[in-house]
């Protein structure tokens, strides 16, 4: 039996989810987690996959930890696969002015020790790729707006995982370096309109809601 | 275009601020719009504008558009 568990990140409060079926398990946008991968580690579990939304530190800060502890496959949009190599362009580089600019939350955030940080993919498409894991189908499509490397991933046809291309009552940052108002009105938007009423949404920060 | 003029203009494109608000009052939250993401996006902005590459150190000193002009001085960035 499928279950989905989301973990808050102590980066913006950003949403990692792990996804178990049996002893298998997929991660979005993972951060460094040591307790929790521990016990899958200990149990057995393999990691399949590990996805990833879009190219900001917050949401990619644990994929090379992951790396070193399980074999397994990092996918993402091409254009993000590209720019996590980047650490201007994944904005770790930036990430200790953000935190300057959050003093309420600093503690909280412990930003402070983010260093330049780069990694990479091992499986990249365009516009849309279909796989299937356990039996259930996982469709990414890509969503350019937050940033050029924005993607959202289907999984078994009724949970979207939108990372920060759609979240509960906040509207969609375009704005960044590499954001897109354009792009999304014309790409991402008309594609989340075409969503099902009351598909499940996991999105990149904050709680789940539906649509 | 000169340097002064190109600070200036990414700053008020960024900030959605006139001409007349750029000056030594203007800092980080000083308007609405310099807020986190006004501050990444300033950032970001100056590095590509001016070509250069900046240093955490004065990232993190990057503070109010006078600061800014200081910052880039140490690039050889002329005003």
């Amino acid at each position: 039996m499928m279950r989905i568990n989301r973990f808050s990140s102590h980066l913006l409060y950003s949403n990692m989810y792990i996804i178990e079926n049996e002893k298998s398990i997929i991660v979005i946008d993972p951060f460094e987690d040591e307790d929790t991968f521990k016990d899958y580690l200990d149990n057995n579990f393999s990691l399949d996959y590990i996805f990833l939304t879009h190219e900001h530190y917050d949401h990619i800060s644990g994929v090379n930890f992951l790396k070193k502890k399980f074999e397994t496959k990092v996918v993402c949009s091409s254009t993000c696969g590209e720019l996590i190599k980047d650490p201007s362009a994944n904005f770790s580089k930036y990430f200790e002015a953000l935190a300057m600019m959050i003093p309420q939350d600093k503690a909280a955030l412990k930003v402070e020790d983010v260093k330049p940080y780069a990694t990479s993919a091992d499986l990249v498409f365009n516009k849309k790729l279909i796989l299937n894991w356990e039996g259930m189908d996982i469709i990414m499509y890509e969503t350019p707006g937050h940033s050029q490397g924005s993607c959202c991933l289907i999984l078994n046809n009724d949970c979207l995982f939108s990372g920060d291309s759609l979240l509960k009552d906040y509207p969609v940052v375009t704005k960044l370096k590499g954001g897109s108002k354009r792009s999304y009105e014309s790409i991402s938007k008309p594609f989340l309109e075409s969503l099902p009423k009351g598909m499940k949404i996991y999105p990149g920060h904050f709680e789940e809601f539906e649509l | 275009m000169d340097n002064l003029k190109k600070y200036n203009e990414i700053f008020m494109e960024i900030l959605k601020i006139d001409e007349n608000q750029l000056n030594e009052d203007l800092k980080i939250r000083s308007v609405s719009t310099w807020d986190s993401i006004g501050h990444m996006s300033l950032i970001t902005a100056i590095e590509d504008k001016f070509d250069i590459f900046l240093e955490t150190e004065d990232i993190l000193g990057f503070s109010s558009y006078i600061k800014g002009i200081e910052m880039l001085k140490k690039y050889e960035v002329d005003f």
